[in-house]
């Protein structure tokens, strides 16, 4: 398909689509934005909810064999396991329900971050699954201004860090993503994440070409 | 228009190009799911699992065993419940055999659980994945449109081959075992090549509707004349 031939009106001495190609424009920059929901609320998902009692139970197993053997590393062993995953599934007792992540149709809100991210600003999306947890990675431009983080005392929370080096980038992790109750595969995630960056742009152009309409 | 400013030349060859491609398939194909393997397979596990819990569970009173009878039944109960459960996997599984994926034909592709067929132009590409017990197949949707009247998936799509939304109905995700087409067996890249040709003509017509609307009659004109 050919490409509109204007497709940035942002800079200066642009020259602007008029007429029956302006309907044309508008109305395609105005499917783009309308393909992704106005809000979208994101939760991790009940991995270690699920996982830490069994890990408990397994680690509980390891104790009782120290104490029947009567073996001291192993008892050890077995009580800090226990301790842990119980630490764990304490932790992740709200598992599901808590929304960390929002995304609307111009920002990226977390709530470990002083404040949203412009959309706008995200030249890269790439989400991976580390095992663990699920990596989303948004690298932003040179110019774009970072929030700050705050630290999250939780293993395997919905953790996101903002660093400047080696470009500035967004890191954001979580036990899963999910939305509205569904898990969300790590290539839907990353479509999700790049249609909200394309509304996110076609949004701004929309802006742009009626101010000057 | 872009074309407009575009010379004679490279107009006929885009031209050329285009009605190349619009000739795609025009036949239906019937594309059907084949599970009898794996209902078999599962069917076999559920009956070895069943018996091998139900004879840890008897084990207590067949050696008269006073204490630690639990070391028995704990086990015996999870392989009982493992057994059961692949049993009703094997039920779906047996269900889902023989049954219709998608019609493919020129203008649309019609899903299992669709109320009706879905225009080729809804989409703009598919991606299929081979994973080690199924293949998932991901269709990704144009902007500004929807897949109309999917009935929801139940169960995780076992018993049927339906297809579900994801990613805000961006995206259409659906899994198969083996993809059958009159009898044979498709590997992954025969159902990507079969739905790349299907889809590519549906584009070129799109873009020939476009670009040059006059020639999209005319050829139009030569399909239903049957020529």
């Amino acid at each position: 398909m050919s490409q509109p031939q204007s497709s940035n009106f942002s800079g200066e001495g642009t020259a602007y689509p008029r007429g029956a190609q302006r309907d044309a424009v508008i109305a395609e920059l105005t499917q783009v934005i309308e393909r992704v929901p106005e809000q979208m609320e994101f939760t991790n998902t009940k991995r270690y909810w699920v996982l830490g009692p069994v890990l408990t139970l397994g680690a509980l197993g390891i104790l009782w064999g120290g104490f029947s053997i009567g073996k001291t590393g192993l008892m050890i062993c077995g009580g800090f396991l226990t301790l842990f995953f119980l630490l764990l599934t304490w932790q992740h007792r709200n598992a599901g329900r808590e929304v960390f992540m929002r995304l609307t149709r111009r920002e990226l809100q977390h709530s470990a971050l002083s404040g949203p991210i412009d959309l706008t600003d995200v030249v890269d999306v790439f989400v991976k699954d580390e095992g663990l947890v699920t990596l989303q990675k948004l690298t932003l431009s040179e110019t774009a201004v970072l929030p700050t983080h705050r630290p999250v005392s939780v293993l395997f929370g919905n953790q996101v860090m903002a660093l400047k080096k080696p470009r500035p980038h967004v890191r954001i992790n979580s036990a899963g993503v999910a939305s509205g109750g569904n898990k969300l595969a790590i290539d839907d995630l990353a479509a999700l994440l790049t249609a909200y960056v394309q509304a996110a742009l076609a949004q701004q152009q929309l802006d742009a070409l009626q101010q000057h309409g | 228009m872009p074309c407009n400013n575009m010379d004679d030349a490279r107009r006929q060859a885009l031209l050329s190009d285009l009605q190349a491609h619009a000739d795609g398939p025009q036949q239906r194909c019937e594309i059907h799911e084949r599970a009898s393997g794996q209902a078999l397979f599962s069917a076999f596990a559920a009956a070895l699992l069943l018996f091998v819990g139900g004879w840890l569970v008897s084990l207590p009173s067949l050696i008269h065993m006073r204490s630690a009878q639990w070391l028995c039944w704990v086990p015996g109960a999870l392989l009982l419940a493992a057994g059961l459960l692949l049993l009703a996997c094997a039920e779906a599984f047996s269900r889902r055999n023989g049954r219709c994926v998608m019609v493919l034909s020129a203008d649309s592709v019609q899903f299992a659980n669709a109320g009706e067929a879905t225009p080729w132009a809804c989409f703009d590409g598919f991606e299929i994945d081979q994973r080690p017990l199924r293949m998932a197949l991901v269709f990704s949707l144009m902007a500004g449109q929807r897949v109309p009247g999917l009935a929801p998936p139940c169960f995780k799509s076992l018993a049927a081959p339906d297809a579900r939304p994801v990613a805000a109905g961006m995206r259409l995700r659906l899994w198969l075992f083996n993809p059958m087409l009159d009898g044979r067996r498709l590997d992954f890249e025969e159902l990507a090549g079969l739905l790349d040709e299907y889809l590519q003509a549906a584009q070129a017509r799109r873009t020939l509707g476009k670009l040059f609307p006059e020639v999209q009659r005319f050829s139009a004109v030569r399909h239903s004349t049957g020529q």
